[in-house]
This record gives C-alpha cells, structure tokens and sequence, in this order.
C-alpha cells in the first residue's frame, strides 16, 4: 500500500463534524436545555477539540487513507452483529456443555490491510467472533487464541480479513498466509 | 405502554440475564484464563448487551432510552478492547495458554 | 415488566458471586482483573434497575455509564502497566 503524502490532514470528519457530534452527544448526556448549560456545553466541545488537537497520532491514521465505504461499513456492522450473538451462542454452548470440549491453540498469521484503522478494526471483530479472541498484534502479524481448533481454521479461511481490507479499498491484498500454529 | 413493548423488553432481559448466568458459570469452570477471557469478553458483554436494550425497549424514546443506547454502543465498542488488553497484558508478562492435556485438571500455573 | 424488577435484581446479585470468586481465589492476577470487569458489568445493570426501583433513572444511567468507562479505562491501564514494566526491564 503506498503511504500518503499529506502529513498535516489526519481527520476524516472534519472539525466542524466533529463538533456538532461532540455537541449531540453533550446534548444528550446532559439534558439540561438552558443557556447556562448549553454554554458549558460549547465550552467543554472546544476543551475537547484542543485536547484532541494536541494529541499524537498513530501512523497510518493520516486522512485519505482511512476512508472508509459507508455502505459496506453498514452492511459490515449488520454481519458483525450476527457473528457476535452467535459467537456468544457458541462460548455459551462449550460452557454449559458437561465435558467442556475446550482444547486451546494459539495461531499466528499475517494479513495484508490498507492502514491502521484496518487493522484495529480486524483485530476486534476477531474478538468478537466466535471461539477466538486476538493475543497481540503487530505490523501485519496477528496472534490469535481460539477456544478449539476447529474455530482457528474458520478464522484463517480469510473470509473476514478480505472483508475488513474491502472496507477501505477495491483491491485488498492477501488475506492470509504465513500461518504458523504454536507448539 | 403496549403489551409488545413489554413483552419484547422482557425477552431481551431474560435472556440477557441467562447470558449473564452462562459468563459467570464459564469464568468459574474454565481452565484457564485466555479461555476465561472468551467466557467474559464475549457471553458477559452480550448478556449485558441484552439487559441494557431490555431496559431501552421498557423506556421507550426518551432521553433515557437514548443514553442506555449510548452505553450499549461504547460497551460494543469497548469490550474486545478490553478483553484484548488483559490477554496482550497476561501475555507480555509471561503467562503461557492452557494446552489441555486430558489427564491434568487444571492449568500449568 | 416493574414487578420483575427485583426479583431479577437480586438474581444478578446471587450470579455475581461466581466472579466474585474468581476476584478473591484467581490463580493469576489478570484472572482476579477479569473477575472484576465481569463483576462491574452485572454492576451496571445492578444500577440501572435500581435506577428504576428509586424513581431516578436519569441519575442511575450517568452512573452505570460512569462506571462502563471506569471499567474500560481500568483494563487499558492495567495493559499500559504491563506493556510499560515490560519495555523498562
């Protein structure tokens, strides 16, 4: 993936975006509607624009890059959605199960994503899918914890990670390999 | 308040609680603590998931509705977070998975 | 759906003892620290339905969501603790 070149630009919303969102969630935190209040309201937005202006970024996380397809992030959420419930379905079977069928193995691979926010967000719905749960990640290379290993292999079928890469642009890379099982 | 309404909420939080009751048996019976961690990051957050949306559903669309929505939504968004920062944590300090051998009862520490 | 407000309230009372358990007895510490996240997560909703049972709602949901990001704050902290005495070894 070739890196952007615009250093200064980091922000996919936009300032004014930010703080109309910031001022929606104030608005419904607070649910006090007189001027006193709303004016702490603008005031504490500002604080939090400053202070976000001053934090350091994360590589990768600059503004072109992180784009992301609003559509398929939708439709992405809704498939989420359902590998959560059956995910929890899934850990809720093995527990109540009397023997406990859990037979732990941990899997390295890597993945190839256009940028950062990529790969936090693979790195999550790996958590969130059934059976497996990420141990560490970095640069590309993803360690996993999977309740069995039937769960592992259904992981590194790649059909995810082709789905989180396809989020950000049109021709994503591979989806696994260097796949190595520890011990 | 209609009869749906309460049915539907009532649903949600039953299950909820069931869910709930399956995290707590599962951080209690498993062997060690990365599969701990599956029991609680995944069913316990899915569990509270389902009560908080129980309660959303109950209060209907009101400002409260809203913000059990927005604890919802940051639990969604924080517990994988959180479950992936104890794991990264055990494991930078050394703590090595359960491999499940049949014999032994229990984890290797 | 009021009249079951308590009995489930103290239904999740009795299911937090569990993690209660895996708190006081956990092998490792990180167990004790996933007992912990599990006990505050029953807390929040614990707190909601007291929020109900109390006429406070909107006072109860800025605690539960006080303490959801308390929750969450906690486990990053205890990572950075870790990652931190790893990197100063």
């Amino acid at each position: 993936m070739p890196r952007s070149p615009a250093p200064a630009r980091r922000l996919s919303l936009g300032l004014v975006g930010r703080a109309l969102l910031l001022m929606a969630l104030w608005l419904a935190l607070s649910g006090l509607y007189d001027p006193f209040h709303l004016g702490l309201g603008v005031v504490s937005v500002a604080c939090v624009l400053w202070l976000d202006r001053r934090l350091p970024r994360a590589a990768g996380a600059s503004r072109g890059e992180a784009e992301v397809h609003v559509l398929r992030f939708a439709a992405y959420c809704g498939w989420l959605l359902g590998q959560i419930v059956l995910s929890a379905l899934h850990v809720a079977g093995v527990v109540l199960h009397p023997r406990m069928p859990v037979s732990p193995r941990v899997v390295r691979f890597r993945s190839d994503q256009p940028n950062g926010v990529a790969r936090m967000l693979l790195a999550n719905s790996i958590t969130l899918t059934p059976g497996t749960l990420t141990v560490e990640v970095e640069g590309d290379a993803f360690t996993v914890h999977a309740l069995t290993e039937a769960t592992a292999r259904g992981l590194l079928d790649g059909t995810m990670q082709a789905k989180v890469a396809r989020l950000f642009c049109d021709r994503p890379g591979r989806a696994v390999y260097d796949v190595r099982w520890e011990e | 308040m209609s009869i749906l309404q309460e049915v539907v909420a009532i649903v949600l939080f039953a299950s909820g609680v069931l869910f709930m009751l399956v995290g707590s048996l599962g951080l209690l019976r498993l062997p060690d603590f990365f599969t701990r961690t599956h029991a609680s990051g995944k069913v316990d957050s899915v569990g509270m998931m389902l009560c908080l949306g129980g309660l959303a559903v109950h209060e209907g669309p009101t400002l409260s509705g809203v913000k059990l929505l927005l604890v919802i939504a940051f639990v969604a968004v924080s517990s994988p977070v959180a479950a992936h920062a104890l794991a990264r944590a055990a494991v930078r300090s050394g703590l090595r998975p359960w491999r499940g051998a049949p014999d032994e009862g229990g984890p290797d520490r | 759906m009021e009249v079951l407000f308590a009995p489930l309230a103290a239904f999740l009372a009795v299911i937090l003892l569990p993690p209660l358990y895996r708190v006081l007895r956990g092998p490792t510490v990180f167990d004790r620290l996933l007992g912990a996240s599990v006990v505050g997560n029953k807390t929040i909703v614990i707190s909601c339905l007291f929020g109900y049972a109390f006429g406070r709602i909107e006072m109860f949901l800025d605690i539960a969501l006080g303490y959801a990001v308390l929750n969450f704050v906690g486990a990053v902290a205890i990572e950075k603790y870790f990652s931190s005495r790893e990197a100063g070894r």
